[in-house]
């Protein structure tokens, strides 16, 4: 039982990040400035990996809960700080990948609507660019997976 | 150092599911579009994610083999079926590729890969012969062998049956 639900587990996991792979691609192409024809078949991307991640997700929290009761690792803290640290990513790449995209859709559909000047000026503005950036999103995805597997696989707290 | 190799390849296959991301939905959305520029933005979506896909697919299999020395798993049946199944659907889904997707790249006026090298892009053909290649794209075949595929070496290697 125990052995199948860690399965379970692992097979959801892969199953949210090839969802969520559908959506950073978009996000990367949505550098490239793309027209309103091809912004299109991102939407559709976009549509599909939504359909998608959600169920794998409830499915990898569910499984996850559940292993950690048959395993009896709810007094252990690696449980807890990679719980914490999975919801902490997901709402910041919530927030901040919801920003993103809204942009660049709209920039993409309508090319009369534009970031204001002032908006890519000065320190705000670097520190926008610094956040607002696929490599940003893909570099706290990949090191938050990193710490959170690390917490799994070792368990050392 | 052993548990380090097993946390790297799995980092690796976690990777790997993220850079095909993109791929996979590229494969189920060609078939419906009519639009050629819609095609192209799918098939660039897919070609863009060459490099991660790479990388991670190197660190994956890299880690696999090594660790297959450090736990001395060389000596049973699982290992040498799940690189047989892994070998097997790499080389399928290559050919696929270039089969049918390079073909369609080649068809729409995009940079396309033939003769094991890559090619400019030529003018793009007429609608119809870009209808013609995509009807021969099968992604519910892809799919059917990814997904097995993945399952079949995911449940050989978490319970080590033989």
């Amino acid at each position: 039982m125990y052995e199948w639900l860690r399965f379970l587990h692992v097979l959801s996991a892969m199953a949210y990040f090839l969802f969520h792979g559908a959506v950073a691609s978009v996000t990367f192409a949505l550098r490239r400035e793309p027209g309103p024809k091809r912004i299109d078949a991102l939407s559709a991307v976009m549509v599909l990996a939504y359909k998608g991640a959600p169920i794998a997700g409830v499915m990898l929290v569910l499984t996850g809960i559940l292993l950690g009761f048959l395993g009896r690792w709810w007094g252990d803290r690696w449980l807890w700080t990679s719980l914490g640290l999975l919801l902490m990513i997901g709402v910041l790449m919530n927030r901040l990948g919801k920003a993103y995209m809204t942009e660049g859709f709209a920039r993409a559909t309508n090319p009369a609507v534009q970031i204001q000047p002032q908006a890519r000026a000065g320190i705000s503005g670097g520190v926008r660019a610094f956040f607002l950036n696929p490599m940003f999103f893909a570099a706290t995805g990949m090191i938050g997976l990193a710490i959170i597997l690390w917490l799994m696989m070792f368990k050392p707290l | 150092m052993h548990k380090w190799l097993v946390f790297l390849h799995v980092f690796g296959v976690m990777g790997f599911m993220l850079a095909h991301g993109g791929t996979t939905a590229m494969t189920f959305l060609l078939r419906r579009q009519r639009d050629p520029d819609r095609m192209r933005a799918l098939l660039d979506l897919s070609g863009n994610s060459w490099p991660a896909f790479a990388i991670s697919f190197l660190l994956l299999f890299v880690s696999g083999i090594v660790a297959g020395f450090s736990g001395r798993w060389w000596g049973e049946g699982w290992i040498w079926t799940s690189l047989v199944i892994l070998l097997g659907m790499s080389v399928y889904m290559g050919w696929a590729s270039r089969a049918r997707y390079h073909r369609l790249r080649k068809v729409l006026g995009l940079p396309y890969f033939e003769g094991n090298k890559d090619q400019p892009a030529l003018p793009a053909a007429s609608l119809e012969e870009i209808y013609a290649v995509q009807a021969t794209i099968n992604p519910g075949l892809l799919a059917v062998i990814g997904t097995g595929g993945t399952f079949v070496i995911l449940w050989l290697m978490m319970f080590r049956p033989f």
